[in-house]
């Protein structure tokens, strides 16, 4: 019964604080961005943090998230971004991932070597590609339309340039390349049954 | 294709069926279907000399190659 009533107080005191942030908040539209960071004396640590044993340990950041005043360029960019392409990644996602559950299926099943297969990974490499250029295109206008131009200073440290995200590229190459090796295992299983 | 099989030829001179064949030579009438329709990809000696000698001819009665 207590659990029951501190549950429904905190219900409720987070409601009241929800309400008093939104009168507080601004008319301007803040936009929380990750900004990479650079010290400006390389091989050596900006910042000393200080721990309660009162032993002091050099530290660097190399991210940090922040809060940041969108541009109408911006606001027209994202929002340009998440209704066209947002419904279209989003599909793309359910599409890849019901081609990957479906292909582990039939490897389970021992129909590895089969073309419907090979077009499977196909369709993830592709939706890892589409995904690697949504990173990188919302990092960019994060970047060329929020933080270079916003004069904000970090102690210690410089705004690192904009930084392409290749990670998720190297991933889809690599599934380009099974979709390879299977196409190739097709041909040869197709040529092994075909040989009298 | 360039490579043509005269198989069914051979079978119609010899008055052999395709089933008695292959039993004879020790594959499929499937596989042996798929050989005289043309669509295999490869023969192994082994097939190619077993119908020889079932058929007594020669390779170069069973198959034929045709420019395109």
């Amino acid at each position: 019964m207590l659990f029951l009533l501190d549950g429904m107080w905190g219900v409720r005191d987070g409601w009241n604080s929800a309400s008093l942030d939104q009168e507080e908040k601004s008319e301007v539209e803040m936009h929380r961005v990750e900004v990479n960071l650079e010290p400006l004396v390389n091989y050596s640590f900006p910042d000393t943090l200080h721990l309660v044993s009162g032993k002091q340990i050099p530290y660097e950041s190399s991210t940090v998230s922040m809060k940041l005043e969108e541009s109408n360029a911006y606001t027209i960019a994202s929002m340009t971004v998440v209704f066209i392409l947002t419904p279209l990644l989003l599909a793309l996602i359910i599409w890849g991932g019901v081609s990957f559950i479906r292909f582990i299926l039939d490897v389970q099943k021992g129909k590895i070597f089969i073309p419907l297969n090979v077009r499977r990974l196909w369709v993830i490499c592709w939706l890892l590609v589409v995904i690697a250029v949504l990173q990188n295109v919302t990092s960019g206008l994060d970047y060329f339309l929020l933080v270079k131009d916003s004069g904000i200073t970090v102690p210690g440290y410089r705004i690192a340039n904009f930084h392409f995200q290749h990670e998720t590229f190297f991933i889809a190459l690599f599934f380009a390349l099974f979709a390879e090796i299977f196409a190739l295992g097709v041909k040869l299983k197709e040529e092994q049954e075909l040989t009298i | 294709m360039s490579i043509i099989v005269n198989l069914d030829v051979m079978m119609a001179k010899r008055k052999i069926s395709l089933g008695e064949l292959a039993d004879r030579i020790g594959i499929t009438p499937a596989n042996l279907s798929i050989l005289k329709t043309g669509k295999a990809k490869a023969i192994r000696f082994s097939t190619l000399e077993a119908i020889c000698k079932e058929l007594d001819c020669q390779p170069a009665d069973i198959l034929e190659y045709k420019c395109d």
